[in-house]
């Protein structure tokens, strides 16, 4: 295991040989595929800070000459003078004495100054509600401002996105590689396993499990990984079997090298083809993927905030045009963006002068 | 003692016809061979396309695992080792691969693709004194220590041999298999290669098994040359010998064929008919026979054996020293 | 007068990082019945050159300047897509090294071979061309053709293929084929057959060839003429008895001289240093820093070809 992480971070890293630096070149140089990258990274750095942005409590009170950070830590009601066991709320504690103007005591909200979970009543309106000044996007079914939920339900969808992709691609290289490298019994037995599984229909056998489970953060990661391992693992087992009669692989096996670092160390290397152009779209199949299933309901449970449930609130209240639009547009957006990225990402590892034939 | 012997080497393919039918004809890629090499000399070992010659360079290193068969290495049997024994072996035998292209790993600087087994076998200590003793190999072969850090692609073809070969005096062997090292470089090229190798020999008394098809080339390195057709070897002799007195009907053809660089001489060819085909399961009979200008029923019917004309010369013929030249 | 002529062709490889003068001002000429052997090594220029002749460059990257290209008079560079299409496999056809990768391999050996036939016979009928197909493999050695006619490329060998292709070249009876390096890919025995089959075509047909080849021995049997470049330029021109009898240009020499000779054993010679880089050409003569005779005037200009006497022409200031 040592071997592993040692190997990967020292073969990986910093020894950009010039191939992969040309290929950095070229992507920079595609305009439409840099710029979603950056917007795509700047927009998930930003919903790492969500509870800074969008919070219904305050990121900084003063009170009685001391400074107090709700956002980052708890306080029990007695500090600010409430019963020792009440929460304090402190929007309505914003209203209240102590805090009016000029009193020295003063509390700093985050600039959109809901919560996720927070329900927000209007008077003479029943939620949902459409945009308005306050509300950017609107208001959810159950009042919730829609803005706030769709920063978080970002984060969300996003990182769990990105760990889904990272350890299906982690363990379908590895599985890939063995098949690959070894060929033989190894890799005809895993051939027949990963057609039964990939036999099994994704989402019914989800919607089973959730149902007999129960629906939790980490028996969806698990599911998911099951099945999304598969996909590169046909490519990397590829491109090992071609990678293995190389000269240059017989030559390391002449000089003594054992198995797992020619398979690390020689092969890899030159087979990250597949997985950097796979990456992208692997990324937009667990995000639609997870989209979905929250859709149907059978995704995170609640009050998680996500980007699947608030379109079928949407498809559920057909007339609140926001709760459709906006949702499914951002939605949109971000896939659209990651495509971009991948096909920038392709066309850079793979260039071709397409010229005239006469 | 020689440094190398090998005694019946054996390396058959089977030929599927199906995924659970049991194999009923096989490619006989090495069949039967046997020779030996002395320390600090090279053995050429020639023929075209499909005799065998590569399958049975890797054998000797069991790249690819033989049949049957006995390598004796320094007086050892290396099919019986087991992998802890065959680790240590390799620091004896090296190969210098065709294709400079391909031999080397176009994602490593040459530091690594020559230090890699100094640091495995760990003949140094650290990366300082690797770089050092990488250093000191690629003077050896002719090129600047400066060029540690630079990717095979921005050298030339001659230059990335050059550094295979660095790679392959890396673990300091006795024994290098070179698997046609000059086929694919140009012909001033092919000059300087050849000649680095013999200066290496000379001083490292390393002993060569040269794999090639072009005689020409052989001759100059080789003191003894075993000429393979269809996995055999159909004639063996000292390399002064083989030319001045070939025998075998398929050297004599080889020899030849040669294009000669000169206009004047219309060399007598001995003609070859057809192409050169896999036959299985061949069991009696002389290989070449099918294409052989002089073969007749006897040659298709009899066990062809070994035919010593001198204590070092051999021949796989039974008509051998009666041909029509053309 | 010369069936091809090529006057002061240049072709320029330009990209991102460079420009390239793969080839450099360079002209010859092909007779009639004439063979004529490009001898180089990797990168002097001789694929580009036979591949300019039929503008089979991709054009960009590639860029063809020259005085022109004649055939039989009329400048090919001038010349339509269309006149192109109908010289290529028609009255010029090229076969190439890897006859495996120049034969479609999911189509059968004979359909294509067909198809070129058809193409330039518009008229032809299928039984026609056929028959004519099968006379041609067999012309060219293949014992049974009505099986070659029906198989794939990869059911045939090496030597096979390029009879083949020999084949589908000459379908059309063409006077001038050009050869890149047709033998290189093939054992030594097949090869043997291939040049005396060529050979023997050349004869019956008064066929020209343009034999393109690093092999000298290839260019002693076959050629009538040689043309050896170096670095995209010909250094010498020359009839082919003189040529190795006596050859002028160092670089020849050299050439001749690291050919390794069963019959003398010898330390063999090597022209020190190395091939130039394309993109970092020496100046002046460009086999200056290899040449033993290098005087002052080779390192600041190249020497023109300058005829020796009526057989022969060499580009040095030795001469």
């Amino acid at each position: 295991m040592l071997y592993f992480l040692k190997y990967v971070i020292k073969e990986l890293e910093l020894k950009l040989s010039p191939i992969t630096l040309k290929r950095l070149e070229r992507f920079r140089k595609n305009s439409l595929s840099y710029a979603s990258f950056l917007i795509l990274i700047v927009l998930y750095v930003v919903s790492l800070f969500a509870d800074f942005i969008a919070n219904d409590k305050p990121l900084v009170v003063f009170y009685k000459n001391k400074i107090y950070f709700p956002v980052l830590f708890f306080y029990p009601g007695d500090t600010f003078g409430l019963g020792k066991s009440d929460i304090p709320n402190y929007k309505e504690l914003q209203k209240r004495e102590p805090f009016r103007e000029g009193s020295g005591n003063f509390m700093i909200f985050p600039p959109i100054p809901y919560g996720y979970n927070e329900s927000l009543f209007f008077e003479g309106e029943n939620p949902p509600t459409p945009p308005t000044l306050k509300n950017l996007l609107g208001t959810d079914d159950r009042g919730r401002d829609i803005l706030t939920r769709l920063i978080y339900g970002y984060r969300i969808s996003f990182s769990f996105a990105l760990l889904i992709t990272a350890a299906g691609m982690i363990i379908g290289v590895m599985i890939g590689a063995l098949q690959g490298y070894y060929g033989g019994v190894l890799d005809i037995s895993m051939q027949r396993f990963i057609e039964i599984i990939s036999a099994l229909p994704f989402l019914y056998i989800i919607i089973i499990i959730s149902s007999s489970l129960g629906r939790s953060f980490w028996v969806l990661f698990l599911l998911f990984i099951m099945f999304d391992w598969i996909g590169i693992s046909y490519f990397i087992r590829s491109e090992f079997y071609k990678l293995r009669e190389m000269p240059f692989v017989e030559a390391s096996r002449a000089l003594g090298i054992g198995d797992g670092k020619i398979m690390f160390r020689h092969i890899l290397p030159n087979a990250l083809t597949p997985i950097i152009t796979f990456l992208p779209f692997d990324l937009i199949g667990a995000i639609f993927s997870l989209s979905a299933l929250d859709f149907l309901g059978f995704g995170l449970p609640p009050p998680a905030p996500s980007i699947g449930e608030l379109i079928r609130q949407g498809m559920n209240n057909i007339s609140s045009y926001w709760l459709s639009l906006f949702p499914a547009g951002f939605l949109f957006f971000i896939l659209l963006l990651i495509a971009f990225v991948g096909e920038g990402v392709r066309s850079a590892f793979d260039p071709r002068d397409y010229h005239k034939m006469e | 003692m020689p440094l190398l012997e090998v005694k019946n080497l054996k390396k058959y393919f089977p030929v599927r016809k199906g995924f659970f039918s049991k194999s009923h004809q096989w490619i006989k890629a090495v069949d039967d061979i046997s020779f030996s090499v002395e320390e600090g000399e090279t053995l050429g070992l020639v023929g075209e396309s499909g005799c065998g010659k590569t399958t049975a360079g890797r054998c000797i290193l069991r790249l690819i695992e033989p049949t049957a068969g006995k390598i004796f290495f320094e007086g050892k049997n290396i099919l019986d080792f087991k992998s802890k024994e065959m680790r240590a072996l390799r620091t004896k035998m090296q190969i210098v691969f065709q294709d400079p292209f391909a031999s080397l790993n176009p994602r490593r600087v040459v530091l690594d693709l020559v230090g890699e087994g100094l640091l495995e076998h760990k003949l140094v200590k650290n990366t300082l004194e690797q770089k050092e003793k990488v250093a000191e190999l690629l003077k050896r072969v002719g090129l600047s220590p400066d060029i540690l850090y630079k990717y095979p692609h921005e050298f030339s073809g001659g230059q990335r041999q050059r550094i295979a070969i660095a790679r392959a005096l890396s673990l300091g062997p006795s024994l290098i298999v070179c698997d046609e090292p000059v086929s694919a470089l140009d012909v001033s090229i092919q000059a300087q290669i050849i000649n680095l190798l013999t200066d290496l020999q000379e001083e490292m008394k390393l002993a060569y098994i040269f794999i090639a098809h072009d005689l020409s080339v052989v001759k100059h390195i080789s003191k003894r040359i075993a000429v393979m057709y269809l996995g055999q070897i159909v004639e063996s002799a000292p390399s002064d010998e083989l030319f001045e007195f070939p025998l075998h009907p398929y050297t004599k053809a080889l020899l030849s064929s040669i294009p000669v660089p000169d206009p004047e001489i219309k060399k007598q060819r001995v003609i070859v008919k057809g192409e050169l085909t896999q036959v299985m399961d061949r069991e009696k009979g002389c290989v070449f026979a099918p294409r052989c200008p002089i073969s007749d029923k006897e040659c298709f019917e009899r066990k062809i054996e070994e035919l010593y004309v001198n204590s070092r010369h051999y021949v796989k013929c039974i008509k051998e020293g009666g041909i029509d030249y053309e | 007068m010369n069936l091809l002529n090529i006057e002061n062709l240049t072709v320029t490889f330009s990209s991102v990082e460079a420009s390239i003068k793969a080839v450099d001002d360079v002209s010859f000429g092909i007779g009639n019945s004439e063979v004529v052997g490009l001898v180089g090594e990797s990168g002097c220029g001789k694929t580009v050159t036979a591949l300019s002749i039929l503008r089979l460059l991709p054009c960009p990257p590639a860029e063809i300047k020259a005085k022109g290209i004649f055939w039989k008079g009329r400048n090919l560079l001038k010349a339509s897509i269309e006149e192109m299409h109908s010289i290529r496999g028609n009255e010029i056809s090229i076969i190439f090294q890897e006859p495996l990768s120049s034969f479609n391999p999911v189509q059968k050996v004979g359909k294509q071979i067909q198809e070129i036939l058809e193409v330039h016979n518009k008229k032809i009928e299928n039984g026609e061309a056929y028959e004519k197909v099968i006379q041609m493999l067999s012309h060219v050695g293949i014992q049974n053709p009505e099986w070659a006619f029906e198989s794939y490329p990869h059911e045939l060998s090496g030597g096979m293929r390029q009879r083949a292709m020999i084949a589908m070249a000459l379908m059309n009876g063409p006077e001038l084929l050009i050869a890149d390096e047709p033998t290189t890919a093939l054992d030594v025995t097949i090869q043997a057959q291939i040049l005396d089959l060529l050979e023997k075509l050349q004869k019956e047909r008064h066929l020209s060839i343009l034999m393109i080849t690093h092999n000298l021995g290839i260019v002693a049997r076959i050629a009538n003429r040689v043309v050896v470049m170096y670095a995209g330029k010909v250094v010498e021109d020359s009839q082919v008895k003189p040529l190795f009898k006596e050859p002028l240009h160092p670089y020849t020499q050299g050439l001749l001289k690291s050919i390794p000779n069963p019959e003398k054993k010898q330390r063999l010679y090597a022209i020190p240093g190395m091939i130039p880089d394309p993109a970092n050409l020496p100046s002046g003569c460009t086999f200056h820093p290899r040449c033993p005779y290098v005087m002052d005037i080779c390192k600041r200009e190249f020497p023109p070809l300058n005829k020796v006497d009526d057989s022969r022409a060499v580009a040095c200031w030795l001469y």
